[in-house]
């Protein structure tokens, strides 16, 4: 009929006109119907517009690499963007819009490749949504829409909000988890979260979160305890887990500062965990508590010691001869009873010269008075006979004579034992040297390797050698203990030829030449205990016993007693130093525990510090507790 | 001039209401309610007449009052209770008695016979739509009449028409399985307990009549005798007399007693924990046995309680941090849970699942000088490690009622609102899944037939389970259904970086970082049946009060409702009331400071879902959840420490009213 009236009608002119604005119409009328009910974001990648740039490139914070989170703040004098609120916001003063039917808002995008495949197994995502007072019925959804490079979404999930039950004229969160295990991302797919609302109603959203992957499963490759069938445990040698001794806080009245001495406005003993610390009965008597002695990066020394009456620290002044601290700033030091008889010596070496030297004893730490601790050099050259620079300096008492001898190793591996005879004509005497160590570790232009001093061996009375060491080139590490044959004036390994004088390593735990090893008497047993102190992956601090083949790993070591949550194992720098410090005989922890301000990835160590409010810095005594 | 004619009806009924309304009070007046009959008139009807504690709980010489009457334990548990007992009153069973003047010109024998049931929780005896009819569920109804069903109406003998009211006094008592039904029956024995007394209260109806309405069986057998069926199921008596055609029948007086008794139970926590050997090892039986707990005949039939011992689901094990603490003590932070669940590796994991102690009476204890019972959760050390459940559960079942109970759980957050990894659970279980225990049939695709079974698990029209649950520990809520599960960020392991690992919680966990979830639920093991039967998140209101119960699907056996409370207002005090008021039609969850300060925290109605009808237990326990089961939980048992010293439950009052 239609067709008929127009043939009748209309000329062909007319009838093409008709025909295009009819077309026309219709076109209209689909682009409208298709905006106000095509769910188009659920279909297609929404590509950033010039208003959405912002968001994907300036303001979204991103605390942590698995999360994102976006409170669409912008400069509150400029033009606001075309879609943003201001004035209800849930934070801060701007909010997105999410006006009428099938109308999106703003959307955080990131590309795959920016948070990794492996990341997103899961996502997680949050907002805050405010639904203006109305009587229509609210649908709208959180969604996350996931789209490959054709810009096709391959996944669209979101977060239902709908009901009668919605609040109204009120901020409320939405929170939802998705399971993305089945799509096989690849860098190039671009994830978006926006808000879709879908109902002829008026929505703003605020705080867009995005957390990618759920908890990370632990580090490792299985549980090795299985008690669900009920079969009593059974430890096996050197695997996990093992029991956990504390050592527990001491007091020393610094107000769980920061600063060793902290009382009222006095605040003293700011002991940087990059400063050098010795320990030892530099100032007090012999038969008591050690002193700390703390050389700061910029060659200031500093004297701490203990007043067991007042459990707190004293600060002693050191009085040091004239130039003297730019060498304690530059030198090498090594600290021992060089000339035996307890009293701890000071050994600096470096491009200067050569100085051994010890404090005058101070009487009377205690008294409350200004104490000075003077400096008196026993030896001084300028020609240095160690290779400053190029060797490294060890103090043990290696024939366990109670006097320090010092060893020498050098680049090539070879390696000198030196005596100090304190008034000698030649106060340095070298009582053996060798080309190689017996184990060929020693060299350091082949191999990174430590070499700690200690009674690793309750047989020997002399302290002993452990070098940890690994090749350049090759990845593993082998450790070794060597003491030294005055008779012979050569090392010997401890370790028999089968396991080619080399320790074993059972179990996970291996040493490593980045790990610290302390040795000392902790507990009234009078044994000498073993910690190994890592921190390649987090605070890993055990007590370890080594014996003719190997070390076995006694217990985890954990602190208590502390303030609030100040366990030093959570700070991101910790730095032990055993020391006699508050009962003679008995070696306790100086712990520093720091966070780091601003870390820069390229520099090893913190520049500035900061004090969180929930883990302030530390600085603390801790002892051994009997274990349970 | 007779007193049939309806108006004189009329004025008779007026005047015996007015007079009913003045005796209801609780007094020492004589009793004068008459009722009459074309032959004879009834007056004075009291059903307990020698039982005198009102409600009060005090004993007095008074008539016309509500009373009380406590559950006498003993022998209870193979005889199911008896109300009373011969502990109770001398002759063992209740007196009453009532007057009755012969109206007519002869002297002539009377039949009476006494009618009990259980007023608190019924379903009303006439079917809510067409009152002519009984009400398809009242013959769930606990009802009764002599113990001996087969004895009908009984004889007054010569009762002569001299214008005298003549006393006629005779004996029952109230006896689990009244209508000696064959489902509870094992072995021909009628195990009464199998179907105990309800507690709350009882009304008693007395019918008497005339000789002919016996002779001619206008009464129905099905009546007389209460065992009897007819069509298939049983005729209530209430019913038929003050419904149905009973109440047409002539020469019959119907009389419901004014006034009830009230039944409480009360076990008392102080007599006692037995064992029952099914549940533990033989092998480690005797070595924590004492006088208030064990398995010796003494203790069988006088210990209220029995140690519970949890079924494990293998699914629960776990993987926990090898990290032994005192949560509660130690200041344990979140802090030390964000170290802990990111800074420890699979293999020093503990692959573990929660446990049952190997040592009964260990870890529960019966104290009957301060009358409680006291649970713990044993510290564990170091190659010992464990998260042991422990309970104690009744040894009688009851359907329906308020049990209350007054206990002093542990509290479950510590100060710096870390979980210690406990669940308090104060639960009503199916007493038994055999048949005799089966709930009422499920019209609508019937129950999923297992408890423990998956989404494929068979439906059946009957099942034994059933359970009432409060569950409280820290969670978060699931409805609506929009903000679960929160979007949490576990941080990863860089220990480097405190922010990384060290992540807070979403503002909304920390909004309600002291709060524990009173999680109540109802398993109606996903029948259909009710009206508004659904999946996901709906409301329900009760009390002015809406609340949002959630079941994640439609195969899902458990319908749960959450209300946020603080862990110290609960846990911290002396002791705390939970209450579940299971009724025919509800479920109404209530805790509060005292018994007379209760709240209602969850409400469940037969719309939404299956109420039980089949005879449940109580059990009080504290629990280690798998979290799995707990959607969206901000601390996952997997990372809470194994308890360092025992953690301590006490329970101190139970009852049933």
């Amino acid at each position: 009929m239609w067709m008929l009236f127009m043939k009748m009608t209309m000329n062909k002119k007319h009838k093409k006109l008709l025909q295009f604005f009819l077309v026309l119409l219709f076109l209209i009328v689909l682009i409208v119907a298709g905006k106000t009910y095509l769910p188009v974001g659920k279909i297609f990648h929404f590509s950033p517009t010039n208003k959405e740039r912002f968001v994907n490139h300036r303001q979204i914070h991103n605390e942590l690499s698995n999360n994102l989170s976006f409170d669409f703040e912008v400069n509150p004098n400029s033009v606001t963007p075309s879609g943003l609120y201001k004035g209800i916001a849930h934070s801060g003063q701007f909010s997105a819009k999410v006006f009428g039917k099938n109308s999106y808002s703003l959307n955080i995008e990131r590309k795959v490749a920016e948070t990794g495949t492996s990341n997103l197994k899961t996502i997680a995502i949050s907002s805050w949504v405010f639904i203006f007072p109305t009587k229509s019925k609210v649908i709208s959804d959180l969604a996350l829409a996931i789209s490959n490079e054709l810009g096709v979404n391959i996944a669209w999930k979101g977060v239902k909000v709908k009901g009668n039950e919605i609040p109204m004229g009120k901020w409320f969160k939405v929170s939802g988890l998705f399971d993305l295990s089945d799509i096989r991302m690849k860098p190039d797919y671009k994830i978006q979260v926006y808000y879709w609302n879908n109902s002829n109603t008026d929505i703003l959203v605020d705080d867009f979160y995005i957390v990618f992957g759920g908890p990370k499963p632990h580090k490792g490759d299985s549980t090795l305890v299985d008690l669900t069938h009920r079969v009593p445990f059974t430890p096996k040698f050197n695997f996990p887990p093992y029991p956990f001794h504390l050592f527990r806080k001491e007091e020393i009245n610094n107000e769980n500062s920061s600063f060793l001495i902290r009382y009222g406005e006095k605040k003293e003993g700011n002991i940087s965990p990059y400063d050098r610390i010795f320990s030892g009965h530099f100032i007090s008597d012999n038969r008591g508590t050690e002193d700390l002695l703390v050389i700061n990066k910029a060659g200031k020394v500093e004297f701490f010691t203990f007043c067991r009456d007042d459990k707190a620290f004293r600060k002693i002044t050191p009085v040091l001869p004239p130039g003297l601290q730019s060498f304690f700033q530059s030198a090498e030091i090594i600290t021992g009873c060089f000339s035996g008889g307890g009293t701890a010596q000071i050994l600096l070496s470096g491009s200067k010269g050569l100085l051994v030297g010890e404090f005058v004893k101070v009487r009377d730490a205690c008294s409350g008075a200004v104490v000075q601790g003077s400096f008196k050099t026993l030896f001084k050259t300028t020609s240095n006979p160690f290779h400053a620079g190029t060797t490294h300096l060890i103090a043990a008492d290696l024939d366990g004579n109670k006097i320090t001898e010092i060893l020498e190793t050098a680049e090539n591996g070879s390696w000198k034992v030196y005596r100090f005879k304190n008034g000698g004509k030649e106060p340095l005497t070298v009582l053996a040297s060798g080309d190689n160590d017996p184990l060929k570790q020693w060299n350091s232009r082949q191999n990174i390797f430590k070499i700690t001093p200690g009674r690793f061996l309750q047989k020997y009375p002399q302290d002993i050698l452990l070098t940890v060491s690994g090749e350049k080139t090759k990845p593993g590490y082998s450790w070794s203990l060597l003491r030294f044959n005055p008779s012979s004036r050569s090392f010997i390994p401890c370790f028999n030829e089968k396991q080619n004088h080399l320790g074993k390593t059972i179990g996970l735990d291996t040493l490593k030449p980045g790990d610290e090893i302390f040795t000392g008497t902790f507990d009234n047993s009078g044994k000498i205990q073993v910690f190994r102190y890592n921190r390649d992956w987090r605070y890993d601090l055990k007590e370890i016993r080594f014996n003719d083949s190997t070390f076995q790993i006694i217990a985890n070591i954990d602190f208590a007693g502390y303030e609030n949550d100040f366990n030093p194992k959570y700070y991101e720098i910790l730095r032990l130093v055993p020391a006699m410090l508050v009962n003679p005989g008995l070696i306790s922890f100086l712990v520093i525990g720091k966070n780091c301000k601003n870390q820069d990835p390229k520099e090893k160590e913190c520049k500035e510090f900061i004090d969180l409010p929930g883990l302030p810095g530390t600085i603390q005594i801790y002892s051994l507790e009997k274990a349970e | 001039m007779k007193f049939t004619t309806p108006p004189f009806r009329l004025i008779l009924f007026v005047i015996t209401g007015i007079t009913f309304f003045f005796l209801m009070s609780c007094s020492n007046a004589p009793r004068s309610v008459e009722t009459v009959s074309e032959q004879f008139i009834i007056r004075d009807f009291d059903p307990v007449a020698n039982w005198q504690i009102v409600t009060a709980g005090n004993e007095i010489q008074a008539v016309n009052c509500n009373k009380s009457i406590i559950l006498d334990y003993s022998n209870a548990l193979e005889e199911g209770f008896i109300i009373p007992t011969l502990n109770q009153v001398k002759e063992g069973q209740f007196e009453f008695s009532f007057y009755l003047k012969n109206t007519g010109k002869n002297p002539q024998k009377f039949y009476y016979k006494i009618f009990y049931q259980n007023e608190s929780y019924k379903f009303p005896e006439i079917d809510e739509t067409d009152s002519t009819k009984q009400n398809i569920y009242a013959w769930e109804n606990f009802y009764g009449s002599w113990e001996d069903v087969s004895q009908t109406f009984k004889e007054t003998g010569d009762i002569p028409a001299d214008n005298e009211f003549h006393p006629v006094s005779d004996h029952f008592r109230i006896v689990g399985n009244p209508r000696n039904e064959q489902r509870y029956y094992a072995d021909g024995k009628n195990d009464r307990w199998k179907r105990n007394p309800r507690v709350g209260k009882y009304s008693f109806l007395l019918v008497v009549t005339t000789a002919d309405n016996i002779s001619e069986k206008k009464i129905p057998q099905g009546v007389q005798n209460i065992s009897g069926m007819e069509n298939g199921s049983f005729i209530h008596p209430y019913f038929y007399f003050l419904h149905g055609y009973g109440r047409k029948l002539t020469n019959t007086v119907v009389q419901k007693s004014l006034n009830y008794l009230k039944v409480i139970a009360k076990p008392d926590p102080g007599a006692g924990i037995y064992i029952a050997n099914a549940i533990f090892d033989p092998a480690h039986a005797t070595k924590y046995y004492c006088k208030t707990c064990g398995t010796d005949s003494n203790l069988y039939h006088t210990a209220p309680f029995e140690q519970f011992g949890h079924y494990i689901d293998p699914s629960t094990q776990m993987n926990n941090i090898p990290v032994i603490a005192d949560v509660l003590k130690d200041n344990y932070s979140k802090m030390d849970y964000n170290w802990n669940r990111r800074f420890f590796t699979k293999e020093e994991l503990i692959g573990t699942i929660p446990t049952v102690s190997k040592d009964p009476c260990k870890t529960v204890s019966s104290d009957p000088v301060d009358h409680k019972i006291v649970i713990r959760n044993p510290g564990c050390e170091y190659g010992k490690w464990a998260k042991e459940n422990v309970g104690v559960r009744s040894r009688h079942g009851f359907t329906y009622g308020k049990w209350t109970v007054k206990v002093k759980l542990t509290e479950l957050l510590n100060r710096n609102n870390l979980w210690n990894g406990l669940t308090n659970a104060i639960w009503l279980i199916t007493q038994d899944q055999a048949e005799w225990n089966f709930r009422r049939d499920c019209n609508k695709e019937g129950y999923m037939a297992n408890y423990y079974g998956g989404q494929q698990d068979k439906r059946v029209k009957n099942v034994g389970y059933s359970e009432i649950d409060f569950e409280i520990l820290k969670t978060v809520p699931y409805c609506p259904s929009y903000m679960l599960p929160p979007a949490y960020n576990n941080g990863i392991d860089d220990q480097g970086h405190i922010g990384n690992w060290n992540v807070p919680f979403p503002e909304e966990i920390l909004a309600n970082d002291d709060k524990i979830e009173v999680c109540c639920t109802n398993w109606d093991m996903a029948c259909w049946e009710p009206r508004d039967f659904n999946d996901g998140c709906q409301t329900i209101s009760y009390g002015g009060q809406t609340f949002w119960a959630h079941r994640w699907d439609k195969g899902y056996r458990a319908l749960t409702e959450k209300t946020s409370e603080p862990d110290d207002e609960l846990f911290g005090k002396e002791f705390y009331y939970f209450q579940i008021d299971w009724e025919p039609k509800e479920i109404i969850w209530r805790i509060g400071p005292s018994k007379d300060k209760l709240r209602v925290v969850g409400y469940l109605n037969n719309t939404n879902t299956s109420i039980p009808n089949n005879q449940m237990l109580l059990i009080i326990s504290q629990e280690f959840h798998n979290t799995k089961w707990w959607i969206g939980s901000p601390y996952l048992q997997d990372n809470t420490p194994f308890p360092k010293n025992d953690i301590v439950g006490e329970i101190y009052e139970m009852t049933i009213e």
